[in-house]
């Protein structure tokens, strides 16, 4: 955000001892080094099953199925930059932490729901953006400022097959198709655990599954009560850390995947944006 | 409970034995003392001991997805019968002494039926009519037939197989790790009477298998949805003797330990090759009055 901010006298995020202003002419001149990093993620939670008690029988044949665990999927867009301003402004500086508002949907992909939403329960799918981005100015440095802009669109899995047996000819050659990116099969429950070249899966031996992270798991069958707001928060910052870290994976329209060439069908992390910085999220 | 049932009960007419008057179809005995009917004779003789086990084919019906209360549904698409084959077929020149020109005894069956499959489960009354989910099916009578030897057709011999309609494929593949997993096809008595193992297939969704899966040539007797032993007949059970007979004949039973032959590998897996058989064996010899 490179225009000059208003109405910021209301801002009062934990440790920020904010100065109030807005921009006016003749009042303190720049030049201004402005940072700012904003944050949003699209999730689903998905189940990691396991299935057991096989009862046989030549008229009859049956198992259960059970929710170990469930965790999320998501897609992550996160923005930083850092600008250089000559604009004027009423403080010699100014920061504004970032904020986030969750937008959940009580119902998943199959109709499911599974109890209340809210600030406390992210449910089954829905959006977390950043209500207020994170921004930060002060006097322009020359000597250890430069304009950034970084921007990165990831997820913290991808899709995988298996390596397949291909007969061509008569010869056998074994196959190993690259892993394609995180949105490919995004929340499709089966492409989980069990996986699919085990006993019990929901998919054929040559479907892409979940490969990757693990986020915001949760144990046992999913109700929107196990949830918490601290668990909530955690899983945003795990995930601003991820951003940092470039411990992310690219997807089609971004970066894209990055297979790894020695093993195509596995993906090396080399998305995020290194600029960004959870320690600017503001839970208060 | 294991129960014995015979298929008919026709007398035994071996060399030496009593060769009291009967009729067999298509076969008129004849009658003596002994005389210089002194030979030489050749003498045929078949055997078949068949051990089945009736296994399923499943297919999932249903799934319901959820993060608390996900279901599978399944049904018994049909159920097929794998078999155990032991057969024996011989032509011997004899100079012993018999009391009639020729003789004929077509070859008859016993069926030792059990009620229960290895999963401890039955399903209803079994007999002649219904073989069940296991047991054996015995030659109650052999074939035998005399005649004078013909040595410008008659040569000696000897034949006995052993072998399986069906056996479990192996697999290759690779591991999540890159490393090459293979397992190489096993016989048909390796996993006897698993219901996991033929569908759905060890690579396709819904399957109850990570090992080798049932391959099977031609499905044995089968019958269509949940089995029940009210779904079996008695000429489908002779149908299926006499069919199992043809496979014999025609060499198309799979070999049993080192016996299974490696057939092709491909995508879908390591397969074997049907090759054993008795080729003189012949199920017109079999007699189901």
């Amino acid at each position: 955000m490179a225009t000059p901010l208003t109405g910021l006298n209301s801002v009062n995020a934990s440790g920020m001892i904010p100065a109030s202003g807005t921009a006016q002419v003749g009042a303190t001149s720049g030049p201004w080094m402005i940072e700012e990093q904003e944050l949003t993620i699209y999730y689903t939670r998905v189940p990691s099953y396991k299935v057991f008690n096989d009862v046989f029988g030549l008229s009859s044949v049956s198992n259960t199925t059970k929710v170990e665990w469930t965790y999320i999927q998501n897609r992550v867009e996160a923005e930083y930059t850092k600008s250089y301003s000559t604009d004027l402004y009423s403080t010699s500086s100014w920061t504004q932490p970032q904020k986030f508002e969750y937008h959940p949907v009580s119902s998943d992909a199959y109709g499911n729901s599974y109890g209340n939403t809210g600030v406390s329960a992210l449910g089954p799918v829905g959006t977390i953006t950043t209500k207020d981005k994170w921004y930060h100015r002060r006097a322009w440095d020359a000597a250890v400022d430069f304009q950034v802009a970084e921007d990165c669109e990831a997820t913290t899995h991808y899709f995988s097959q298996l390596p397949q047996l291909t007969n061509i000819g008569g010869v056998t050659q074994i196959q190993v198709n690259p892993a394609i990116d995180g949105m490919s099969y995004f929340g499709e429950f089966g492409r989980l655990d069990p996986k699919p070249f085990a006993n019990h899966t929901f998919v054929d031996g040559d479907s892409y599954y979940h490969r990757g992270d693990q986020e915001y798991i949760i144990f046992g069958p999913y109700n929107t009560s196990a949830e918490t707001p601290l668990a909530i928060q955690t899983y945003v910052d795990g995930i601003g850390s991820k951003v940092e870290q470039l411990d992310m994976f690219g997807v089609d329209g971004g970066e894209g995947i990055l297979p790894n060439p020695a093993q195509p069908n596995v993906a090396f992390r080399n998305t995020g944006c290194q600029s960004y910085d959870n320690n600017r999220h503001d839970w208060t | 409970m294991a129960k014995t049932v015979k298929t008919s009960s026709l007398p035994t007419s071996k060399a030496g034995t009593s060769t009291a008057p009967m009729t067999v179809s298509g076969m008129i005995p004849t009658s003596g003392v002994v005389t210089d009917s002194s030979g030489p004779w050749m003498i045929e003789e078949q055997t078949l001991t068949i051990d089945y086990t009736r296994v399923p084919h499943y297919a999932a019906s249903s799934v319901t997805h959820s993060l608390a209360t996900p279901s599978r549904g399944y049904r018994v698409a049909a159920t097929i019968l794998n078999v155990n084959v032991e057969a024996t077929y011989s032509k011997q020149k004899s100079y012993d002494q018999f009391t009639t020109s020729s003789w004929t005894q077509p070859q008859t069956f016993i069926y030792d039926t059990q009620d229960n499959d290895n999963y401890n489960a039955s399903y209803g009354d079994t007999g002649a009519s219904a073989l069940g989910p296991n047991g054996t099916i015995n030659t109650l009578q052999k074939w035998y037939h005399r005649r004078a030897w013909v040595s410008s057709i008659d040569v000696e011999e000897t034949q006995n197989c052993v072998g399986t309609r069906h056996y479990f494929a192996g697999f290759s593949g690779m591991n999540t790790f890159g490393g090459l997993v293979a397992t190489p096809a096993e016989d048909g008595l390796a996993n006897w009477g698993e219901f996991g193992r033929f569908t759905p297939k060890r690579n396709k969704a819904h399957t109850f298998m990570r090992g080798s899966q049932t391959e099977q040539k031609n499905t044995l007797y089968t019958l269509a949805g949940p089995y029940s032993t009210s779904l079996e007949t008695g000429s489908r059970i002779q149908q299926t003797i006499d069919l199992i007979g043809t496979i014999i004949r025609q060499s198309s039973l799979y070999g049993i330990g080192p016996a299974l032959t490696a057939g092709v590998t491909t995508s879908e897996g390591i397969f074997a090759q049907a090759d054993v058989g008795c080729s003189s064996y012949s199920s017109s010899r079999h007699e189901w009055n």
